[in-house]
Protein backbone atom coordinates (compact mmCIF):
# COMPACT_ATOMS: atom_id res chain seq x y z
CA UNK A 1 0.00 0.00 0.00
CA UNK A 2 2.49 2.28 0.78
CA UNK A 3 3.85 1.97 -3.06
CA UNK A 4 0.28 3.00 -3.96
CA UNK A 5 0.16 5.70 -1.91
CA UNK A 6 3.91 6.93 -3.55
CA UNK A 7 3.04 6.24 -6.85
CA UNK A 8 -0.22 8.57 -6.53
CA UNK A 9 1.43 11.28 -4.64
CA UNK A 10 4.21 11.50 -7.78
CA UNK A 11 0.87 11.55 -10.45
CA UNK A 12 -0.40 14.63 -8.12
CA UNK A 13 2.57 16.33 -7.76
CA UNK A 14 3.75 16.01 -11.34
CA UNK A 15 0.37 17.32 -11.88
CA UNK A 16 0.65 20.63 -10.02
CA UNK A 17 4.10 21.10 -11.71
CA UNK A 18 2.59 21.26 -15.17
CA UNK A 19 -0.80 23.42 -13.93
CA UNK A 20 -0.55 27.06 -15.45
CA UNK A 21 0.71 28.89 -12.36
CA UNK A 22 -0.12 32.51 -11.90
CA UNK A 23 3.17 34.87 -13.39
CA UNK A 24 4.35 38.06 -11.58
CA UNK A 25 4.80 41.08 -13.43
CA UNK A 26 8.07 42.91 -12.48
CA UNK A 27 7.87 45.48 -15.33
CA UNK A 28 4.78 45.86 -17.46
CA UNK A 29 1.30 44.05 -17.23
CA UNK A 30 -1.31 45.04 -19.19
CA UNK A 31 -5.09 43.29 -18.98
CA UNK A 32 -7.57 43.23 -21.63
CA UNK A 33 -11.49 42.70 -21.03
CA UNK A 34 -13.02 41.90 -24.04
CA UNK A 35 -16.67 42.69 -23.34
CA UNK A 36 -19.66 41.83 -25.89
CA UNK A 37 -19.99 45.64 -26.93
CA UNK A 38 -16.82 47.45 -26.30
CA UNK A 39 -12.66 46.68 -25.30
CA UNK A 40 -10.92 47.47 -22.64
CA UNK A 41 -7.50 47.84 -21.88
CA UNK A 42 -5.11 48.59 -18.53
CA UNK A 43 -1.71 48.96 -17.93
CA UNK A 44 0.79 48.80 -15.55
CA UNK A 45 4.43 49.36 -14.08
CA UNK A 46 6.10 51.51 -12.09
CA UNK A 47 5.52 54.95 -13.07
CA UNK A 48 8.96 55.52 -14.44
CA UNK A 49 8.87 52.68 -16.33
CA UNK A 50 5.85 53.17 -17.30
CA UNK A 51 6.48 56.70 -18.79
CA UNK A 52 9.73 55.87 -20.09
CA UNK A 53 8.30 52.65 -22.16
CA UNK A 54 5.53 54.45 -23.80
CA UNK A 55 7.98 56.81 -24.09
CA UNK A 56 5.75 59.91 -22.45
CA UNK A 57 6.47 63.09 -20.87
CA UNK A 58 6.44 62.82 -17.38
CA UNK A 59 5.42 66.38 -17.19
CA UNK A 60 1.96 65.95 -17.86
CA UNK A 61 2.02 64.26 -14.08
CA UNK A 62 0.86 67.20 -12.00
CA UNK A 63 3.50 67.81 -9.43
CA UNK A 64 4.85 70.52 -6.78
CA UNK A 65 7.93 70.28 -5.30
CA UNK A 66 8.57 67.11 -6.56
CA UNK A 67 5.54 65.64 -5.01
CA UNK A 68 2.60 64.45 -7.12
CA UNK A 69 0.12 66.56 -6.65
CA UNK A 70 -3.26 64.27 -5.94
CA UNK A 71 -5.76 66.91 -4.88
CA UNK A 72 -5.59 68.05 -8.96
CA UNK A 73 -6.56 64.53 -9.65
CA UNK A 74 -10.20 65.07 -8.56
CA UNK A 75 -11.25 67.02 -11.63
CA UNK A 76 -10.57 63.68 -13.55
CA UNK A 77 -6.98 61.91 -15.20
CA UNK A 78 -8.15 60.62 -18.59
CA UNK A 79 -5.67 63.46 -20.20
CA UNK A 80 -2.85 61.74 -18.54
CA UNK A 81 -3.94 58.21 -19.78
CA UNK A 82 -4.32 59.64 -23.47
CA UNK A 83 -0.79 61.43 -23.53
CA UNK A 84 0.54 58.15 -22.22
CA UNK A 85 -0.30 56.18 -24.36
CA UNK A 86 -0.17 58.40 -27.27
CA UNK A 87 2.53 56.45 -29.06
CA UNK A 88 0.64 52.98 -29.07
CA UNK A 89 -1.17 51.56 -31.76
CA UNK A 90 -3.58 49.14 -31.32
CA UNK A 91 -5.20 46.80 -34.44
CA UNK A 92 -8.53 44.82 -33.83
CA UNK A 93 -8.79 42.67 -36.77
CA UNK A 94 -6.06 45.03 -38.78
CA UNK A 95 -8.07 48.29 -38.02
CA UNK A 96 -6.79 50.79 -36.15
CA UNK A 97 -8.47 50.84 -32.65
CA UNK A 98 -9.36 54.41 -30.96
CA UNK A 99 -8.73 53.74 -27.08
CA UNK A 100 -9.97 56.39 -25.11
CA UNK A 101 -8.61 56.75 -21.38
CA UNK A 102 -11.00 55.92 -18.55
CA UNK A 103 -8.66 56.92 -16.02
CA UNK A 104 -5.20 57.07 -14.63
CA UNK A 105 -3.98 56.49 -10.77
CA UNK A 106 -0.55 56.43 -8.98
CA UNK A 107 -0.43 53.88 -6.51
CA UNK A 108 2.47 53.53 -3.49
CA UNK A 109 4.66 50.83 -5.34
CA UNK A 110 5.30 49.20 -2.13
CA UNK A 111 1.96 48.35 -1.78
CA UNK A 112 1.52 46.86 -5.27
CA UNK A 113 -2.54 45.91 -6.25
CA UNK A 114 -3.29 42.81 -7.53
CA UNK A 115 -3.86 43.52 -11.38
CA UNK A 116 -4.70 40.28 -12.88
CA UNK A 117 -8.29 40.14 -13.89
CA UNK A 118 -10.53 43.34 -15.38
CA UNK A 119 -11.71 44.27 -11.85
CA UNK A 120 -8.56 44.14 -10.75
CA UNK A 121 -7.80 46.62 -13.45
CA UNK A 122 -10.73 48.98 -12.60
CA UNK A 123 -10.05 49.19 -9.03
CA UNK A 124 -6.21 50.49 -9.68
CA UNK A 125 -7.72 53.12 -11.80
CA UNK A 126 -9.95 54.66 -9.29
CA UNK A 127 -9.20 58.04 -7.79
CA UNK A 128 -9.82 57.09 -4.94
CA UNK A 129 -8.89 57.85 -1.22
CA UNK A 130 -5.46 59.13 -2.15
CA UNK A 131 -7.85 62.75 -3.18
CA UNK A 132 -7.93 63.21 0.68
CA UNK A 133 -5.19 61.27 2.23
CA UNK A 134 -1.80 63.54 3.07
CA UNK A 135 0.07 61.64 0.46
CA UNK A 136 3.61 62.98 -0.29
CA UNK A 137 5.31 60.85 -2.91
CA UNK A 138 7.40 60.93 -5.96
CA UNK A 139 6.99 59.27 -8.79
CA UNK A 140 9.69 57.33 -8.39
CA UNK A 141 7.97 55.86 -4.99
CA UNK A 142 4.96 55.32 -7.08
CA UNK A 143 3.29 52.43 -9.74
CA UNK A 144 1.32 53.77 -12.21
CA UNK A 145 -2.16 52.28 -13.38
CA UNK A 146 -4.33 53.70 -16.27
CA UNK A 147 -7.44 51.79 -17.93
CA UNK A 148 -8.33 52.58 -21.76
CA UNK A 149 -11.78 52.35 -23.54
CA UNK A 150 -12.85 51.28 -27.04
CA UNK A 151 -16.07 51.21 -28.53
CA UNK A 152 -15.90 47.90 -30.53
CA UNK A 153 -15.76 44.10 -29.28
CA UNK A 154 -13.06 42.09 -29.79
CA UNK A 155 -14.15 39.32 -28.33
CA UNK A 156 -13.59 36.96 -31.86
CA UNK A 157 -10.60 39.22 -33.15
CA UNK A 158 -6.97 39.39 -33.27
CA UNK A 159 -5.44 42.44 -31.67
CA UNK A 160 -2.02 43.59 -32.39
CA UNK A 161 -0.26 46.32 -30.27
CA UNK A 162 2.71 48.54 -31.38
CA UNK A 163 4.54 50.57 -29.83
CA UNK A 164 6.06 53.74 -32.16
CA UNK A 165 9.96 53.83 -30.54
CA UNK A 166 12.26 51.38 -29.81
CA UNK A 167 12.43 50.04 -25.89
CA UNK A 168 14.92 51.61 -23.98
CA UNK A 169 15.50 49.29 -21.35
CA UNK A 170 14.73 45.50 -21.27
CA UNK A 171 11.21 44.59 -20.38
CA UNK A 172 9.04 42.01 -19.26
CA UNK A 173 5.88 41.86 -20.33
CA UNK A 174 2.79 39.96 -18.83
CA UNK A 175 -0.62 39.88 -20.55
CA UNK A 176 -3.55 38.82 -18.98
CA UNK A 177 -6.61 38.42 -21.90
CA UNK A 178 -10.46 37.92 -21.07
CA UNK A 179 -13.15 37.39 -23.30
CA UNK A 180 -15.38 34.37 -24.17
CA UNK A 181 -15.71 33.63 -20.89
CA UNK A 182 -11.77 32.55 -20.49
CA UNK A 183 -8.84 33.57 -20.41
CA UNK A 184 -5.20 33.80 -21.21
CA UNK A 185 -2.38 35.23 -19.75
CA UNK A 186 1.36 35.16 -21.79
CA UNK A 187 4.97 36.19 -20.25
CA UNK A 188 7.07 38.02 -22.56
CA UNK A 189 10.37 39.76 -22.90
CA UNK A 190 11.85 42.18 -25.17
CA UNK A 191 15.24 43.71 -25.34
CA UNK A 192 16.42 47.10 -25.33
CA UNK A 193 16.31 48.81 -28.74
CA UNK A 194 13.33 46.41 -29.75
CA UNK A 195 9.79 48.08 -31.05
CA UNK A 196 7.43 46.21 -29.22
CA UNK A 197 5.00 44.24 -30.69
CA UNK A 198 2.25 41.80 -29.59
CA UNK A 199 -0.10 39.98 -31.45
CA UNK A 200 -3.28 38.69 -29.58
CA UNK A 201 -5.61 35.88 -30.73
CA UNK A 202 -8.82 36.00 -28.90
CA UNK A 203 -8.73 33.78 -25.88
CA UNK A 204 -10.82 30.47 -27.17
CA UNK A 205 -12.37 27.89 -25.06
CA UNK A 206 -10.08 25.48 -27.34
CA UNK A 207 -7.18 27.51 -26.02
CA UNK A 208 -8.12 26.73 -22.33
CA UNK A 209 -8.68 23.43 -22.97
CA UNK A 210 -4.74 23.02 -24.49
CA UNK A 211 -3.65 24.79 -21.38
CA UNK A 212 -4.85 21.97 -19.20
CA UNK A 213 -4.06 18.99 -21.43
CA UNK A 214 -1.18 18.36 -19.71
CA UNK A 215 -2.84 18.71 -16.58
CA UNK A 216 -5.01 16.59 -17.77
CA UNK A 217 -2.99 13.73 -19.24
CA UNK A 218 -0.68 13.32 -16.18
CA UNK A 219 -3.91 12.76 -13.77
CA UNK A 220 -5.11 10.37 -16.19
CA UNK A 221 -2.29 8.04 -16.35
CA UNK A 222 -1.81 8.73 -12.33
CA UNK A 223 -5.56 7.63 -12.47
CA UNK A 224 -4.43 4.58 -14.72
CA UNK A 225 -1.10 3.72 -12.66
CA UNK A 226 -3.33 3.67 -9.67
CA UNK A 227 -5.46 1.04 -11.12
CA UNK A 228 -2.83 -1.61 -12.43
CA UNK A 229 -1.00 -1.29 -9.23
CA UNK A 230 -4.54 -1.82 -6.86
CA UNK A 231 -5.81 -4.50 -9.12
CA UNK A 232 -2.35 -6.13 -9.14
CA UNK A 233 -2.16 -5.53 -5.28
CA UNK A 234 -5.78 -7.65 -5.36
CA UNK A 235 -4.00 -10.47 -7.25
CA UNK A 236 -1.52 -10.88 -5.09
CA UNK A 237 -3.86 -11.07 -2.31
CA UNK A 238 -6.17 -13.43 -3.92
CA UNK A 239 -3.03 -15.42 -4.57
CA UNK A 240 -1.77 -15.04 -1.24
CA UNK A 241 -5.65 -16.60 0.24
CA UNK A 242 -5.82 -19.39 -2.45
CA UNK A 243 -2.17 -20.71 -1.98
CA UNK A 244 -3.43 -20.89 2.24
CA UNK A 245 -6.08 -23.80 0.98
CA UNK A 246 -8.61 -22.04 2.30
CA UNK A 247 -10.65 -21.63 -0.50
CA UNK A 248 -10.80 -25.23 -1.58
CA UNK A 249 -12.98 -27.63 -0.57
CA UNK B 1 -21.81 44.36 -21.00
CA UNK B 2 -24.08 42.99 -18.21
CA UNK B 3 -24.96 39.76 -18.77
CA UNK B 4 -28.61 39.15 -19.37
CA UNK B 5 -29.84 37.56 -16.09
CA UNK B 6 -27.65 39.66 -13.89
CA UNK B 7 -28.65 42.58 -15.97
CA UNK B 8 -32.10 42.32 -15.12
CA UNK B 9 -31.44 41.48 -11.50
CA UNK B 10 -29.69 44.78 -11.73
CA UNK B 11 -32.47 46.68 -13.57
CA UNK B 12 -34.74 44.78 -11.24
CA UNK B 13 -32.94 45.70 -7.99
CA UNK B 14 -31.87 49.56 -9.17
CA UNK B 15 -35.91 49.94 -10.35
CA UNK B 16 -37.02 48.87 -6.79
CA UNK B 17 -33.81 50.72 -5.01
CA UNK B 18 -35.91 53.92 -7.37
CA UNK B 19 -39.22 53.36 -5.59
CA UNK B 20 -37.91 53.23 -1.98
CA UNK B 21 -37.26 56.87 -1.59
CA UNK B 22 -40.62 57.69 -4.08
CA UNK B 23 -42.95 55.76 -1.27
CA UNK B 24 -41.82 57.87 1.57
CA UNK B 25 -42.66 60.94 -0.59
CA UNK B 26 -45.29 59.99 -1.48
CA UNK B 27 -46.48 60.92 2.32
CA UNK B 28 -43.97 63.83 3.01
CA UNK B 29 -43.54 65.75 -0.14
CA UNK B 30 -40.67 67.85 1.30
CA UNK B 31 -38.17 64.65 2.05
CA UNK B 32 -35.70 64.40 -0.26
CA UNK B 33 -35.15 61.29 -2.15
CA UNK B 34 -31.42 60.05 -1.61
CA UNK B 35 -28.97 58.67 -4.15
CA UNK B 36 -25.37 57.18 -2.64
CA UNK B 37 -22.20 57.88 -4.20
CA UNK B 38 -20.67 54.45 -3.95
CA UNK B 39 -17.10 53.02 -4.96
CA UNK B 40 -19.47 49.26 -4.74
CA UNK B 41 -22.61 48.76 -5.99
CA UNK B 42 -24.57 47.10 -2.94
CA UNK B 43 -25.52 44.15 -4.91
CA UNK B 44 -23.17 43.53 -8.09
CA UNK B 45 -20.02 43.69 -6.38
CA UNK B 46 -17.66 43.57 -9.63
CA UNK B 47 -19.60 47.09 -10.58
CA UNK B 48 -17.29 49.92 -9.20
CA UNK B 49 -18.01 53.68 -8.87
CA UNK B 50 -21.82 53.73 -9.10
CA UNK B 51 -24.57 56.01 -8.57
CA UNK B 52 -27.10 54.07 -6.57
CA UNK B 53 -30.13 54.28 -7.53
CA UNK B 54 -28.97 55.33 -10.83
CA UNK B 55 -32.20 55.72 -12.14
CA UNK B 56 -34.37 58.10 -10.70
CA UNK B 57 -37.92 59.97 -11.18
CA UNK B 58 -38.80 62.84 -8.89
CA UNK B 59 -41.56 65.21 -9.03
CA UNK B 60 -41.16 69.04 -10.49
CA UNK B 61 -39.82 70.85 -7.00
CA UNK B 62 -38.76 68.02 -5.25
CA UNK B 63 -35.19 67.90 -4.03
CA UNK B 64 -32.43 64.82 -4.69
CA UNK B 65 -29.68 64.34 -1.84
CA UNK B 66 -26.81 62.45 -3.34
CA UNK B 67 -25.03 61.56 -0.28
CA UNK B 68 -21.12 60.93 -0.15
CA UNK B 69 -21.02 57.61 1.40
CA UNK B 70 -18.37 56.36 0.06
CA UNK B 71 -14.90 58.57 -0.49
CA UNK B 72 -13.58 60.27 -3.22
CA UNK B 73 -16.84 61.23 -5.51
CA UNK B 74 -19.04 64.10 -6.14
CA UNK B 75 -21.90 64.72 -8.30
CA UNK B 76 -22.16 66.82 -11.13
CA UNK B 77 -24.54 68.13 -14.20
CA UNK B 78 -23.21 66.49 -17.37
CA UNK B 79 -22.91 69.76 -19.81
CA UNK B 80 -25.73 69.23 -22.51
CA UNK B 81 -27.74 66.71 -20.38
CA UNK B 82 -30.10 69.09 -18.37
CA UNK B 83 -32.80 70.67 -19.49
CA UNK B 84 -31.90 74.10 -21.37
CA UNK B 85 -33.44 76.43 -18.41
CA UNK B 86 -32.34 74.55 -15.82
CA UNK B 87 -29.51 75.37 -13.78
CA UNK B 88 -26.13 72.99 -13.58
CA UNK B 89 -24.73 71.79 -10.86
CA UNK B 90 -21.31 70.46 -9.22
CA UNK B 91 -20.83 69.36 -6.01
CA UNK B 92 -17.66 69.04 -3.82
CA UNK B 93 -15.85 65.57 -3.86
CA UNK B 94 -16.10 64.08 0.09
CA UNK B 95 -19.64 66.11 0.41
CA UNK B 96 -23.34 65.58 0.43
CA UNK B 97 -25.37 67.93 -1.83
CA UNK B 98 -28.54 68.82 -1.94
CA UNK B 99 -29.82 69.40 -5.75
CA UNK B 100 -33.43 71.01 -6.26
CA UNK B 101 -35.06 69.87 -9.58
CA UNK B 102 -38.02 72.50 -10.62
CA UNK B 103 -37.73 72.02 -14.29
CA UNK B 104 -39.35 68.96 -15.83
CA UNK B 105 -37.20 67.08 -18.34
CA UNK B 106 -33.86 64.54 -17.99
CA UNK B 107 -31.12 65.36 -16.28
CA UNK B 108 -28.06 63.42 -16.99
CA UNK B 109 -25.42 63.51 -14.28
CA UNK B 110 -21.73 61.95 -13.43
CA UNK B 111 -18.78 61.94 -10.63
CA UNK B 112 -15.87 64.27 -12.22
CA UNK B 113 -13.30 61.96 -11.75
CA UNK B 114 -14.74 58.45 -12.48
CA UNK B 115 -17.26 59.76 -15.47
CA UNK B 116 -15.03 57.70 -17.77
CA UNK B 117 -14.96 54.86 -15.50
CA UNK B 118 -19.00 54.85 -15.58
CA UNK B 119 -20.31 56.23 -12.49
CA UNK B 120 -23.13 58.85 -14.50
CA UNK B 121 -26.29 58.44 -13.61
CA UNK B 122 -30.33 59.58 -14.77
CA UNK B 123 -32.58 61.83 -13.26
CA UNK B 124 -36.21 62.04 -15.09
CA UNK B 125 -37.84 65.22 -13.51
CA UNK B 126 -41.85 64.38 -14.08
CA UNK B 127 -44.16 66.76 -15.44
CA UNK B 128 -44.85 68.56 -18.72
CA UNK B 129 -42.16 68.79 -21.48
CA UNK B 130 -39.69 66.70 -19.60
CA UNK B 131 -38.67 64.77 -22.73
CA UNK B 132 -38.19 67.99 -24.71
CA UNK B 133 -34.11 67.48 -24.32
CA UNK B 134 -34.30 63.39 -24.61
CA UNK B 135 -32.96 63.57 -27.96
CA UNK B 136 -30.07 66.25 -26.70
CA UNK B 137 -29.40 64.56 -23.84
CA UNK B 138 -29.32 61.00 -25.90
CA UNK B 139 -27.24 62.61 -28.43
CA UNK B 140 -24.31 63.98 -25.93
CA UNK B 141 -21.06 62.05 -26.81
CA UNK B 142 -19.91 60.26 -23.35
CA UNK B 143 -16.00 59.20 -22.74
CA UNK B 144 -15.06 56.01 -21.91
CA UNK B 145 -17.07 53.41 -20.12
CA UNK B 146 -19.84 56.32 -19.87
CA UNK B 147 -21.40 55.25 -23.04
CA UNK B 148 -21.77 51.59 -22.48
CA UNK B 149 -23.47 52.60 -19.39
CA UNK B 150 -25.54 55.02 -20.61
CA UNK B 151 -26.78 52.73 -23.08
CA UNK B 152 -28.17 50.85 -20.33
CA UNK B 153 -29.14 53.63 -18.38
CA UNK B 154 -31.60 54.67 -21.46
CA UNK B 155 -32.49 51.34 -21.14
CA UNK B 156 -33.22 50.87 -18.07
CA UNK B 157 -35.58 54.34 -17.90
CA UNK B 158 -37.27 53.06 -20.82
CA UNK B 159 -37.91 49.68 -18.87
CA UNK B 160 -39.14 51.70 -16.06
CA UNK B 161 -41.65 53.84 -18.19
CA UNK B 162 -39.93 56.71 -17.43
CA UNK B 163 -39.54 57.67 -20.85
CA UNK B 164 -43.28 58.23 -21.82
CA UNK B 165 -45.15 61.69 -21.85
CA UNK B 166 -46.09 62.21 -18.35
CA UNK B 167 -49.64 61.94 -17.63
CA UNK B 168 -49.46 65.19 -15.32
Amino acid sequence: MKRIGAVAFIALAAAVAVAPSSVRADDLSIIINRADTFTEVYVSARAETLFATLDADTGVVPMQNGLVEYASFASGTWDIGDTLLKSATLLIDQQVAQLEAMSFMLHPADDKLRFETPLDGMISIGVCNALTSDNSYRLSDLTGYAGYYIDRDSTGGTMNLTLANPLPHDLSLTIFDYGAHTHTHKAMKFMQGTQLRITLDPPQQTRRIRDILPFTLVLMIGAMLLHILLTADRAQKHRAVKDTGLLSR
Amino acid sequence: MLKSQSRRTFIATSAAASLVPALPMMAQAQEPVIVEMLTKHPTEARLRNVFFPRVVSVEAGQTVLFKATDRSHNSASIDGMIPESAEEWDGRINEDVEVTFDVPGIYGYKCTPHAATGMVALIVVEGEGKLDNLEAAQGVRQRGRAKAVFEEIWEEAAEMGLLEPSSA
